[in-house]
């Protein structure tokens, strides 16, 4: 087996981890500013509570946070995980994953936010602004400029850690790579995916370089 | 009673009394200049005005009817009667110069169609006033550029504009060439003195006494917090009767 084969025979692995990817994405960037909204929230057991979730999430490891989502089920409503149905294990997968990254990036988003220049707030708020018209339009596009580049490391970051997925028996990339390896007593699977990561991490800092040159004001 | 009425304006930052006790009056098409040193809450003032700062005592009456006393239910709809030009501009630097102009135009005028307020644009788009009121300020071609791409007085002439075009019925500007150098204030200050018209008044904040002594109707001086002194320019720098106000204005002429 040549490694074009190899990389052929890992193309399911490659759409599950790219299926985890994106849709941990596409969750956990709004929940993590509704997690920041939280933390930042005026009223103190709010945002307690939002600072313990975020304190939870980063301070256990990735791994034994989809163990506690994949038998959540099981061990806190009894469910036998047989009954939660085939796509259960992709399910836990996602929430756990957006659930972590949603905490790492709530914070990056209060670090853009809370050093927002408070001339800006009192601007708009002269203009007539409203306090979602103020956020919306003056503070989170000059948010977004300052935390591109913290992001594109969470993010480059999670296209490595959909790997840990494996640790519950997603059949993601890496899980493939295993499989293959240990069948054909070679290497070769590894190398195949360690290029594919490293593809889609390359294509995550091509996009982002992409984004700070679009948002091109200086704050 | 005038126009603009402020009557023994209080205003305590935790402890400290900041204001306490501004009293002054204000026509409109007149122009008001507030001089003093730093720290003697002129810029505090300006910024109760605009109720940026809830105030703790007093009275601020526009138009006969006292504003912001009954909390944040009319706040909006009462804040803008007062325009406000920062001295540090505070442009918003994601958007080109037209757009800082537009954007609070448009926004205003959806809010206004809603509550069935009266337009501000005479019948064209927020693109086409907005392009009129940079052509007032003499930045026509500039409508593009980023708050970045601009001289200093180049922006505080946009962030006019953009208060502007909102048609405040009292302007007012916090120090508004403080934080240019000597070769750009004259670009704003011509500006500023181009605006004084019948139907508006204008606050300006300033420690150019020349400029104070040429454009106002009115001075008020504030020391400790309060109007020391409040009249006619003539008057407060032609005979100035407290010696705060003489050894204020023998200090400035030092300076110049």
């Amino acid at each position: 087996m040549n490694l074009s084969d190899i990389l052929w025979s890992l193309r399911y692995g490659v759409l599950y981890t790219a299926e985890i990817f994106a849709l941990t994405l596409a969750f956990s960037l709004p929940l993590g500013l509704a997690v920041c909204f939280g933390r930042l929230c005026r009223l103190k057991p709010v945002s307690l509570l939002f600072r313990f979730y975020i304190s939870v999430m980063r301070g256990t490891p990735l791994m034994l946070q989809l163990f506690v989502a994949y038998f959540l089920p099981y061990y806190a409503f009894g469910i036998p995980l047989k009954r939660m149905g085939e796509s259960w294990l992709f399910i836990a997968v996602i929430a756990g994953f957006s659930l972590n990254y949603a905490a790492y990036f709530a914070e990056i988003f209060r670090g853009g936010i809370t050093s927002a220049d408070k001339g800006q707030h009192e601007a708009a708020a002269v203009l007539g602004f409203t306090r979602a018209q103020t956020f919306f339009r003056v503070i989170f596009p000059q948010v977004l400029k300052r935390v591109t580049p913290a992001i594109a490391n969470e993010i480059i970051t999670l296209v490595k850690d959909t790997s840990l997925a494996f640790a519950i028996g997603q059949a993601e990339m890496f899980t493939a790579a295993k499989r293959l390896a240990s069948k054909e007593v070679s290497m070769l699977p590894y190398l195949a995916a360690a290029i594919v990561y490293y593809a889609l991490c390359l294509l995550v800092a091509f996009a982002a370089s992409r984004v700070e040159k679009r948002l091109s004001f200086s704050v | 009673m005038a126009y603009l009425e402020v009557k023994d304006l209080v205003k305590n930052y935790g402890k400290t009394r900041v204001l306490g006790g501004i009293s002054l009056s204000l026509e409109r098409g007149e122009v008001l200049s507030v001089i003093g040193s730093s720290g003697e809450g002129k810029t505090t003032l300006l910024r109760c005005l605009n109720n940026l700062e809830p105030i703790d005592g007093g009275k601020i009456i526009v138009g006969g009817e006292e504003i912001y006393s009954d909390g944040k239910r009319r706040a909006l709809k009462e804040r803008l009667k007062f325009g406000l030009v920062f001295q540090n501009f505070n442009l918003f630097p994601q958007y080109s110069a037209l757009e800082n102009i537009r954007l609070p135009l448009f926004l205003s005028e959806k809010r206004r169609l809603k509550t069935g307020a009266e337009s501000l644009l005479s019948g064209k788009t927020a693109e086409e006033t907005a392009r009129e009121y940079l052509a007032l300020v003499g930045l026509e071609s500039k409508e593009k550029s980023f708050p970045s791409e601009l001289s200093g007085g180049q922006k505080q002439r946009v962030a006019i504009a953009r208060a502007l075009a909102l048609k405040p019925e009292i302007l007012c500007f916090d120090e508004p060439t403080s934080a240019l150098d000597p070769a750009l204030t004259g670009e704003v200050l011509k500006v500023i003195r181009s605006l004084k018209r019948t139907d508006r008044a204008m606050i300006i904040v300033t420690h150019q006494m020349g400029f104070a002594k040429e454009i106002s109707d009115k001075v008020a001086f504030l020391a400790d917090g309060k109007t020391e002194e409040f009249g006619a320019p003539s008057e407060i720098f032609g005979s100035p009767q407290s010696e705060k106000l003489k050894s204020f204005l023998s200090g400035e002429k030092d300076l110049e």
